[in-house]
């Protein structure tokens, strides 16, 4: 379970000022469901998810993750949630092995069981035949079973990626989605962002269109079409953020 | 403080996988030192033995002037003289550098010689000349040889004993053993080298903790584990510590190899005999201890600060500046010191290891700079770790 409340954050930066990267943002993820952040470059994305997983501190506003308030408990926080996002990559000269292993470790995992269940995580994604290769001489789509066994080696109540297929070709991309349903059928809340339409009406049950570090919209993609009047994904997206559309000429 | 323990095995065991890391922290000072001391100490030596064999042309006018002057000169196997009859040709001949040096001896110097008065001679020499300055020094030996046997001379001629003219009859006893001269020698340039290996091996290892973690994309991985930042950097720092001490270890080691290999080469110097004091030299690396915690902190700061490898050699270029300084001014400085240096960070360690090293165990200051040491190390370390908990350091744009 995951409630924002007016979730801000703002960033102090030399040449812009002040910058309002997330302003104000509220909304609930259930547990079993899959809930999609979509947006376009810079629309506070990345920031909102950072917050939630307590790499950030929020300047304004709170959210619970797992019942746990993320400024003021956000070890219990990460003890409970997954993440993976573009720039969290693997340590290199440990084999893919032992980065599981690690981050068990680290989440306090220890001896038989946390062997055991670095056992089961190796088996169900494939990764048995380069579990002993060094990190950084595996491909995309090796790397990127090896961060998901390491995002979810603890079992977490909540798993938040941040645009978890941008650059990857077909076959890894349905890794993750593969990965995200299994996911939500095991009862976790999920919560994902995007800047591709398709991939989140394929696979959210709600969705929020985040817009300037605002959301702009909320509900099933069928609310969001019925909101605009539009069936186009991508008219129905620049409808939300109020986005002239470009006639064709 | 196990996920401290978990980050610390984990960081040694991708340390000791990180070839370029171990080079520099281990390779180096075991092997590098040595092998330059030894290249210093058979230059030095062979340069001695040049300066001493080599035989330089010397320019002579009016010796002859002098009883016994051209003969002592003669005696000089590497002194090639040559007479001129007036200045102006040796001149010419110094500037083509077929002489090295001219010594002068006026007409009139004759006589007052004779009368038992004091003689004028002159030693023309180039200063900007090595070759010439040696040439001079030798030419003011043998005149000092003449000058004694004169002296002694005229004192007989007078029926006087040579104690008029050298009352003292002095001897110096020198009460150092062996060792503790060996001490002594160590102490000159241990301290030196030992500390700025103390700071040198771990930092390429600091460096790729944080700022190499930001640069490839691992430190958000890291971040978002339930382990505390204060356990993380606990971690990160005891690493770090352990390198750059391990690095102190094997220069020592190294210097004391080759030291004691080339004093073996070189083993008139002073005509001593020097022991290395391998109870001491441990105690000097106690020393080390809580200056590599300072410095494995200070470096992992810059690490944390900076957002990527290239910014992190930027900034720690002017403490790497002001740790060999303090270093340095420990060679210059004597082993007894006021105790206001105990409280200068690196150079009280510095101090200490050298007075431990000469076994001079002055507990004021050694209690001094080992308490400030430690005072200066946590709170560094605490620096760190208030620095690797703030956001703005750790998600710079
Ligand atoms: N550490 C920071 N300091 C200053 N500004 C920041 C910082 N991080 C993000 N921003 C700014 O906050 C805004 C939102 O950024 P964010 O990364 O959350 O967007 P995003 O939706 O993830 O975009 P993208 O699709 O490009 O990943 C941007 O204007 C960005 O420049
Ligand atoms: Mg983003």
């Amino acid at each position: 379970m995951i409630e924002a409340h007016e979730l801000s954050k703002e960033f102090r930066d030399r040449k812009r000022g002040l910058v309002r990267a997330v302003d104000g943002v509220s909304f609930t993820c259930r547990p079993g469901r899959i809930f999609g952040l979509l947006g376009a470059n810079g629309a506070g994305k990345t920031t909102t998810l950072r917050m939630l997983a307590t790499l950030l501190t929020p300047t304004g506003g709170r959210a619970l993750v797992a019942g746990h308030d993320v400024a003021s408990e956000p070890e219990k926080v990460r003890a409970k949630i997954g993440f993976m996002s573009n720039s969290t990559a693997l340590y290199g000269r440990l084999t893919a092995r032992e980065m599981i292993e690690y981050f068990g470790r680290l989440h306090g995992m220890d001896g038989a069981a946390l062997r055991a269940r670095v056992d089961t995580l190796i088996g169900e994604l494939g990764i048995s035949e380069f579990a002993r290769g060094r990190c950084d001489r595996l491909s995309t789509g090796q790397k990127q079973r090896v961060s998901i066994a390491r995002a979810i080696v603890h079992q977490p109540e909540v798993v938040i990626f941040d645009e978890p297929t941008n650059g990857l070709d077909v076959m890894t991309s349905r890794t993750i989605t593969g990965f995200i349903h299994r996911c939500r059928a095991e009862g976790r809340t999920v919560i994902f962002s995007s800047h591709i339409m398709s991939e989140v009406e394929r696979l959210c049950d709600e969705i929020a269109v985040v817009h300037d570090g605002r959301i702009v919209a909320h509900g099933t993609m069928d609310e969001l079409r019925a909101k605009t009047g539009r069936t186009q994904l991508e008219s129905v997206f620049l409808a939300l953020v109020g986005e002239p559309e470009e006639v064709a000429s | 403080m196990r996920a401290a323990r978990t980050v610390f095995l984990k960081e040694m065991r991708e340390m000791l996988r990180d070839r370029r890391s171990l080079f520099v922290a281990f390779v180096v000072p075991l092997l590098v030192m040595p092998v330059i001391f030894v290249i210093v100490a058979l230059t030095a030596k062979s340069r001695e033995r040049t300066d001493r064999e080599e035989v330089l042309p010397v320019g002579l006018i009016n010796t002859v002037a002098i009883p016994g002057l051209p003969e002592a000169i003669g005696a000089q196997a590497n002194l090639a003289p040559r007479s001129f009859a007036v200045r102006e040709d040796a001149e010419t001949a110094m500037r083509d550098q077929a002489v090295r040096a001219i010594l002068i001896v006026p007409i009139e110097a004759a006589g007052a010689f004779l009368e038992g008065r004091a003689a004028a001679a002159e030693i023309v020499y180039d200063g900007a000349s090595d070759k010439s300055r040696l040439a001079r020094d030798r030419l003011e030996k043998v005149l000092q040889e003449a000058e004694k046997a004169e002296q002694l001379r005229r004192l007989e001629a007078r029926g006087l004993n040579r104690s008029l003219l050298e009352p003292f009859d002095l001897k110096t006893t020198n009460l150092a053993t062996p060792r503790r001269t060996g001490g002594f020698v160590l102490g000159a340039i241990l301290p030196y080298f030992v500390i700025l290996w103390t700071v040198v091996g771990g930092m390429n290892a600091a460096f790729d903790l944080c700022a190499g973690e930001k640069e490839r994309g691992t430190m958000e991985t890291l971040l978002v584990s339930s382990a505390s930042r204060r356990q993380i950097i606990a971690g990160k720092v005891g690493a770090v510590w352990c390198l750059s001490l391990a690095s102190a270890l094997f220069s020592l080691v190294g210097l004391i190899v080759s030291l004691s290999g080339t004093f073996r080469a070189v083993a008139h110097i002073g005509g001593e005999t020097i022991e290395v004091s391998y109870g001491s030299i441990a105690a000097a690396l106690v020393t080390v201890i809580p200056l590599g915690l300072m410095m494995s902190s200070v470096l992992l700061v810059i690490s944390a600060i900076a957002r990527n490898l290239k910014e992190a050699q930027t900034y720690v270029f002017p403490v790497s500046m002001s740790v060999i300084v303090a270093a340095m001014l420990s060679t210059i400085l004597g082993q007894e010191n006021t105790l206001a240096l105990a409280a200068v960070p690196v150079l009280n360690t510095a101090l200490a290891m050298k007075q431990v090293l000469a076994g001079i165990f002055n507990v004021p200051f050694l209690a001094l700079s080992l308490t400030t040491s430690v005072v200066y190390a946590l709170l560094t370390l605490k620096l760190a770790v208030s620095m690797f908990e703030r956001e703005s350091v750790l998600f710079r744009a």
